[in-house]
This record gives structure tokens, C-alpha cells and sequence, in this order.
């Protein structure tokens, strides 16, 4: 028996300040103040909230971390706050901005030092490590990780790095798949599946969940975190929805 | 001397903690978080915190190097409350199977253990912690965690006061628990009682991030902690 609950995790995708939501890491929507939002998921009984920060400007990330802090001093749940984290100074600012963990991605590929880094600094459960993986025949596994938001091809097969990741130090993957993020076709189960049996560390599914079946899918597939931003930002389904449907399913949920 | 009008809660900063999210606990309960490393203000402070950081050794290390070792035992032997977190919980114990050969504060017996159950670690994220009967200020409820490491339920506080050879515990005139399932069970948080006062509350989980929960507790603790009480 675990008695861990699982965690559903609303993210916010914030771009200079404001929070929003594309289809395959593009065509953004805004979909309003992140604070707001914050609130509202934090009542409806989330678990956690993730950031993804895709401002591409110095000043773009300064007000990330303005928004962190505001955000930190009105809710009481833990914050993940990730995109563009490049050095130790990038994570230390969040941090003390007000996130209580960080999530490293295409700097963790090209400087995978970085995780130990961060895990030896402030504890393996502060070092998430972000991949965005996509279908890739050529790869072992079958899928390949990809950088800077989905545009660059690693050639890394998608589990052999989930591995060394947690062999670094990191305290958490958080798994995106590329070919479902924003479809609303569900997660993609397979390498969920697979990532969560090969790392000895709690794996997040991200990517393309729309109902409340597609939680019990990636719940089922070994992950211990579900992710998901637009269906919770369009108000299609609520964090409690989900929650009373995975428990009727026998799974552990902060009701 | 200045005078501080509102009612502050001492957050003693070890140099590697992220401390906004402890620091926003101490203002929604009506205090003003003053971070330090400053033994004096340690000693004397109405109530103390001990937030939770990296891993055993460097925490401890670091609370050496300040003398903050020594301040905080000296609160401890005088009977004034100190609340610790998730670390600044295991720090409590003896030692720690993380950074072996390192002593910790040793203000309660045992060692701290790696989580045993064969499940994912660190544990991430929320899970019920069940108080024992005659528990005053622990409560059941959903709680948050992110700990590799815990103290197991076979832990018992009372074999240091029968033998006399070891290390002298502090007294106190009662000791609850509160405990958590994962994989195996763990000790999830600790209540330490002196004169009518809750002089150790210690949490294995995240009050600062466990929603009203957690903010009810450390309300509870204060409450019951605060001198005027005794008054």
C-alpha cells in the first residue's frame, strides 16, 4: 500500500506575465491573469501547480519571477516552475522568488551537470527534469527527446536519458509528448509506460489529456502525477471531476 | 533595543534553504517571518522554526559553524517551543543514514532511515498522516511530502532516559506521534510536551504547503506554545 495520493497538476504556460495555451507548442491563446487562475485551481483542489515559463525575453523573465512571488504569498500548495532555467543563478532566482521545485530541460541536454547540481544544492526534490519526447522510429525506445520547445532534435532516445537524469540527481521527470500536448487525444500511455519502469524516481505524464479517462490511463501507466494546462484553462473539466472519477476507479485522491 | 509590535515567528536561516514559501506561512498566520542566523535571537525568540533543507550533513555542518546547534538546545533545555520541518525534523535525531558519521542535534534518539518500501522516492506529494490516541495538537488529514528519509515507527523515546550510559535526552512529560504510510509506515510528525506546553512540534511533511491544514496546525501550536498562556 502507497497511501500516496495521486497529483493533479494544473500548468500554467505564462508568456510576459500572462498565462497561455497552444496546440503542439504553438498557436498561443491568452487565457488571462495568472493569479486568478492560481486561486481557482488551488480551491478546485489541486496538488500541485506547474509554471512553464515561454517568454523568450530577459524582460519576459523577470516578470516571471514577479509573478512567482505574487503567486507564492496567496496560495498554500506547491509551485514547479520551469522554461528557460539555463544556470544555477536562473534556478536560485525562482526559488527565491517563491517555487518550491525547478524544472530543467534543454540546459539539463546540453549541461546535464546541472542536475546535480541543483540536486546537491537544494535536494533531489527541488531537481525535476523536463523532457519533451516525440516519435522517432530511429530511436531504441521509439521515441527521441527534443530542446527548445520541440525544434531541435537531440538524437537522445527518450528513456536512456529519463535514466541517466535520475542518476544525476533528479528528483522527478516530467514527461511532455510532443506528438499529443494540446490534441486532447490523451497521454501517450506507451511512453509513460515506459519511462516509469525504467527510472527509480516519481514520473509526471504531460501531454494531450482532455477527459477524465485519460488521467486513469496515465495513472495506470505508472505515472504518479498528472499533468494538464488547456482543458483546465477553457474550464472544460474541473480538478474535482477528475478527482471523483479516479476514485470511483479505486485510486488514491486528495478529496 | 527596538521594539517589534507585531508578533514574529524566528526562522532560522541555515544559508541553503528557499524560505518564501515558510515565510508566507508566518504571515498568513498573522506573524512577521524574521529570518537569522543570530544564536542570541534563536535563544530568545518567542517561537522558532527550523525549515527544512538540503541534505543532513551541510544543514548540520552549517548550524554548527553559527553556534546555532548550541542555541537551539539551550531552547529546548529551557522548555521554549521550537517547531522543525521535514530536515529540521530528521535534524532532531542523532544521525541520519544520508550523511553518515555526522551527528545531529541529538535532542530525541534514533537515526534517520532511507524509506524502505520499494516505491519511487523522494516521496512526492500528498498522503494522510493518523495521529495516535491522546494526540492535543495533531490532527488526521492530507498533508504534503517530499522526503527521501523518515524515522521508523520502531523508534522508542523513552529508551534513552533508562539508560543512563547514553546521551541524556531532554525531558519531557509526554511525546505523541502522528504516522504515514508509504511503502512501510514512518513517523509523519511528533508533539513533545513540557509543563503544559507543546515544546516540540515536528513534521515530517510541508505544513507551509498543505493548504489550511497545515496553516490550522501551526495556528493550534502557537496558541498553545504562546507564554501567556502560563500567565
Amino acid at each position: 500500500m502507497s497511501g500516496l495520493a495521486v497529483r493533479i497538476i494544473p500548468c500554467l504556460d505564462f508568456k510576459d506575465g500572462r498565462v497561455v495555451k497552444g496546440v503542439r507548442f504553438e498557436n498561443l491563446v491568452d487565457s488571462g491573469d495568472p493569479l486568478e487562475r492560481a486561486l481557482l485551481y488551488e480551491a478546485q483542489g489541486a496538488d500541485e501547480l506547474a509554471f512553464l515559463d515561454i517568454s523568450a525575453t530577459v524582460e519576459g523573465r523577470k516578470t516571471m519571477a514577479k509573478e512567482v512571488a505574487r503567486i507564492r504569498k496567496a496560495i498554500a500548495i506547491p509551485i514547479t516552475v520551469g522554461g528557460g532555467i539555463a544556470s544555477m543563478e536562473d534556478a536560485a532566482r525562482l526559488l527565491d522568488s517563491g517555487a518550491d521545485r525547478v524544472s530543467v530541460n534543454s540546459a539539463a541536454v546540453r549541461e546535464p551537470a546541472i542536475i546535480e547540481a541543483i540536486a546537491r544544492r537544494f535536494g533531489v526534490q527541488c531537481a525535476v527534469v523536463a523532457i519533451d519526447a516525440a516519435k522517432s522510429p530511429a530511436m531504441p525506445s521509439g521515441y527521441e527527446v527534443k530542446i527548445a520547445a520541440g525544434a531541435v532534435a537531440t538524437g537522445l532516445d527518450a528513456i536512456e536519458w529519463a535514466s541517466e537524469a535520475a542518476q544525476r540527481g533528479a528528483g522527478e521527470i516530467l514527461l511532455t509528448s510532443i506528438d499529443r500536448d494540446g490534441t486532447n487525444l490523451g497521454y501517450e500511455c506507451n511512453l509513460i509506460h515506459l519511462v516509469s519502469r525504467a527510472v527509480p524516481i516519481p514520473v509526471v505524464a504531460s501531454g494531450g489529456a482532455s477527459k477524465p479517462e485519460h488521467f486513469l490511463e496515465g495513472y495506470r501507466n505508472g505515472a504518479l502525477a498528472l499533468l494538464a494546462a488547456g482543458i483546465f484553462h477553457r474550464s472544460e473539466v474541473s480538478i474535482s471531476e477528475i478527482k471523483q472519477y479516479l476514485s470511483a476507479h479505486n485510486v488514491e485522491v486528495r478529496l | 533595543m527596538s521594539q517589534i509590535r507585531t508578533p514574529s515567528l524566528v526562522i532560522i536561516e541555515t544559508g541553503v534553504a528557499n524560505l518564501a514559501s515558510v515565510r508566507s506561512l508566518a504571515e498568513r498566520l498573522g506573524l512577521q517571518p524574521i529570518v537569522t542566523s543570530d544564536p542570541e535571537e534563536v535563544v530568545r525568540a518567542p517561537f522558532v522554526l527550523l525549515p527544512g533543507v538540503g541534505a543532513f550533513g551541510p544543514a548540520m555542518h552549517k548550524l554548527r559553524e553559527r553556534g546555532l546547534d548550541a542555541a537551539i538546545r539551550s531552547r529546548v533545555a529551557e522548555g521554549r517551543p521550537i517547531a522543525g520541518i521535514c530536515l529540521g525534523m530528521q535534524l532532531f535525531f542523532e544521525a541520519s543514514e544520508e550523511s553518515e558519521g555526522v551527528q545531529g542535534l541529538g535532542l530525541l534518539p534514533g537515526k534517520v532511515k532511507r524509506l524502505s518500501g520499494g516505491l519511487p522516492l523522494p516521496q512526492l506529494g500528498w498522503n494522510r498522516i493518523e495521529p495516535e490516541p491522546g494526540s492535543r495538537l495533531l490532527q488526521a488529514g492530507w498533508v504534503y511530502f517530499a522526503n527521501s528519509y523518515g524515522v521508523g515507527i520502531e523508534q522508542n523515546f523513552n529508551e534513552g532516559a533508562a539508560d543512563t550510559s547514553k546521551a541524556a535526552f531532554p525531558r519531557f512529560d509526554s511525546i505523541s506521534l502522528a504516522t504515514t504510510t508509504y511503502g512501510s509506515a514512518f513517523i509523519s510528525a511528533i508533539e513533545a510536551w513540557r509543563d503544559d506546553r507543546p515544546v516540540l512540534l515536528l513534521c515530517q511533511f510541508h505544513p507551509e504547503l498543505s493548504g489550511s491544514f497545515g496553516k490550522n496546525l501551526f495556528a493550534r501550536w502557537l496558541e498553545l506554545a504562546s507564554e501567556r498562556r502560563r500567565a
